[in-house]
């Protein structure tokens, strides 16, 4: 724990040198999640109807979006391909500070990084749209304490079983840009899932990101206790499972891994 | 017997041929990759269209004054211009990125061809975005008469020109004074802000988020006739001028070694 902490320190010391970073969140998080947003604002103010949707309830849902998606921007999928292609990953299955101590400490620092535009984003949210938090009792607060590190948690896994396809491929950006996409937009991340056609619903309820963008945004807004249970429930059997499939990739990873780089 | 002297344009276009075929063949050989993010794109552009039709139904069929006839207009254009746009900018900057920080940019600088051409030819990032051409061009073909058609297809390739400069403008600032190479997330918030055409949205901050593709909006005013090509002719001349700008003070103040 001490060496995971000790190296977070370092890996945040880092991120310091490369705060450009923060302009890469804007970019690539903030400003494609407010551009659907604008436009079901744009209508809903000329009177159309979008399902249950109210503007208020609209913005409160992008709102819990953009925090989930910026805290779960770790980039880890970058770092663990360039350990596996560089062959830098020997190291850290020699050292006495194992590589899972490694990893979780890279997340760690970024998801320190990330609070500064999660809190700006908070902080223009309460400017300009405090009705978002006026309605707010203790138990949308303790849901969204529960259940957005919970949320995170599973964005993460399956970010790192992603980039433990580095075993086998040469490049994962694109596997993991495609399936991040495709993964975000049938539990929520473009447009609530309330609006989509069933089709793409029904496969949603089957996806790991159900319960990092949908099911917990539901528990957020409406934190009744069945809304909460289900959401918890449903994030801690993915992390079983996530778990199960790291473990398994990573041991099968582990024996291709020639440790010379390719 | 005097040796006839070759013309400096068609040395240029032997060269640019020759960096086609070079780029084609590196790309042959990482075919997974190629199709892995080519599919990736497509995925990008089949949820976007998926968003837009969905808006569009839930507008009552006339999103922001525009019909379902021009939004597939709109959406063969935008796939032609950025088609056009990405197979030349995306690979000059991932170049320009990596010469300028392994201090391989020297070269690009005491050796011929000159720093424009030679961005070109370095890599021309013709695979991934051949497809956005063909498709956008065949949409425009297909959707319209052979006169409307070529009318969108020349909006098109000067909307492709303005955003080259408006990709440059961003990157070559942050590629020389940031170390950092934006053109992946550019790309992905390009795609995700040129589905809908906002510019008659009436939604300030709307137009503002949108800023980097606002040109694509104005395209489509320009193809309904509502504003003179030249504004675009003017915006494609403005981005270009400040991407040379920003180039030209880029090689003044790079300092020779890695930075």
């Amino acid at each position: 724990m001490h060496s995971t902490l000790s190296q977070t320190r370092v890996f945040l010391a880092q991120q310091m040198i490369h705060r450009e970073f923060w302009l890469q969140v804007v970019i690539e998080v903030i400003l494609p999640v407010s551009i659907p947003l604008l436009v079901w604002l744009s209508l809903l103010g000329s009177g159309v109807t979008l399902a249950e949707f109210t503007s208020s309830s609209m913005r409160q849902y992008y709102f819990f979006v953009t925090i989930i998606a910026i805290l779960s921007h770790t980039e880890i999928q970058m770092d663990l391909s360039r350990l596996v292609h560089e062959g830098t990953l020997s190291q850290w299955l020699l050292r006495p500070s194992s590589a899972v101590s490694y990893i979780s400490s890279i997340i760690l620092s970024r998801i320190v990084t990330l609070a500064l535009p999660t809190v700006v984003v908070g902080a223009l949210m309460v400017i300009f749209d405090p009705q978002i938090f006026l309605g707010m009792t203790p138990a949308h607060l303790i849901a969204m304490s529960a259940l957005i590190p919970l949320a995170i948690l599973v964005a993460c896994m399956v970010n790192i079983l992603i980039a433990l396809m580095s075993f086998w491929f040469v490049e994962v950006e694109g596997i993991f840009a495609g399936t991040s996409l495709i993964l975000g937009f049938l539990s929520g991340m473009v447009m609530p899932v309330e609006l989509l056609p069933s089709i793409f619903r029904e496969i949603g309820e089957w996806v790991p990101y159900q319960y990092v963008f949908a099911a917990p945004i539901r528990a957020i807004i409406d934190p009744g206790l069945e809304n909460v249970k289900q959401a918890i429930l449903g994030q801690l059997i993915w992390i079983v499972v996530l778990g199960a499939l790291l473990r398994i990739t990573w041991g099968a990873g582990l024996r291709r891994f020639d440790a010379v780089g390719n | 017997m005097s040796k006839k002297k070759i013309p400096e344009w068609r040395k240029t276009a032997k060269l640019l041929l020759w960096a086609a075929k070079l780029h084609i063949a590196r790309w042959s050989a990482y075919r997974m990759n190629v199709v892995v993010w080519v599919f990736t794109i497509w995925c990008t552009i089949a949820i976007q269209v998926l968003f837009g039709a969905l808006a569009y139904q839930a507008s009552g069929e006339n999103i922001f004054g525009n019909d379902g006839h021009t939004l597939v207009v709109f959406l063969g254009m935008t796939l032609l211009a950025t088609g056009i746009a990405q197979s030349i900018v995306h690979g000059v900057v991932l170049h320009l990125g990596r010469c300028v920080w392994t201090g391989q940019f020297d070269y690009w600088l005491i050796q011929p061809p000159g720093i424009v051409v030679r961005l070109f030819l370095e890599d021309m990032g013709l695979v991934w975005f051949i497809p956005h051409i063909f498709v956008g061009a065949g949409i425009l073909v297909w959707q319209l008469s052979a006169w409307l058609a070529a009318w969108a297809i020349l909006i098109a390739i000067i909307s492709a020109v303005v955003e080259i400069g408006v990709v440059l403008c961003i990157c070559i600032p942050a590629i020389r004074w940031g170390r950092w190479d934006p053109s992946a997330g550019l790309w992905e918030y390009f795609d995700r802000a040129r589905t809908i055409p906002v510019l008659r949205s009436g939604n300030l901050l709307l137009m503002i988020i949108s800023a980097g593709v606002l040109h694509y909006s104005v395209a489509l005013e320009v193809y309904k006739g509502s504003f003179s090509i030249l504004i675009l002719l003017a915006m494609a001349v403005a981005a270009n001028v400040g991407a040379m700008y920003l180039l030209k003070n880029m090689v003044r103040s790079y300092s020779s070694a890695s930075s």
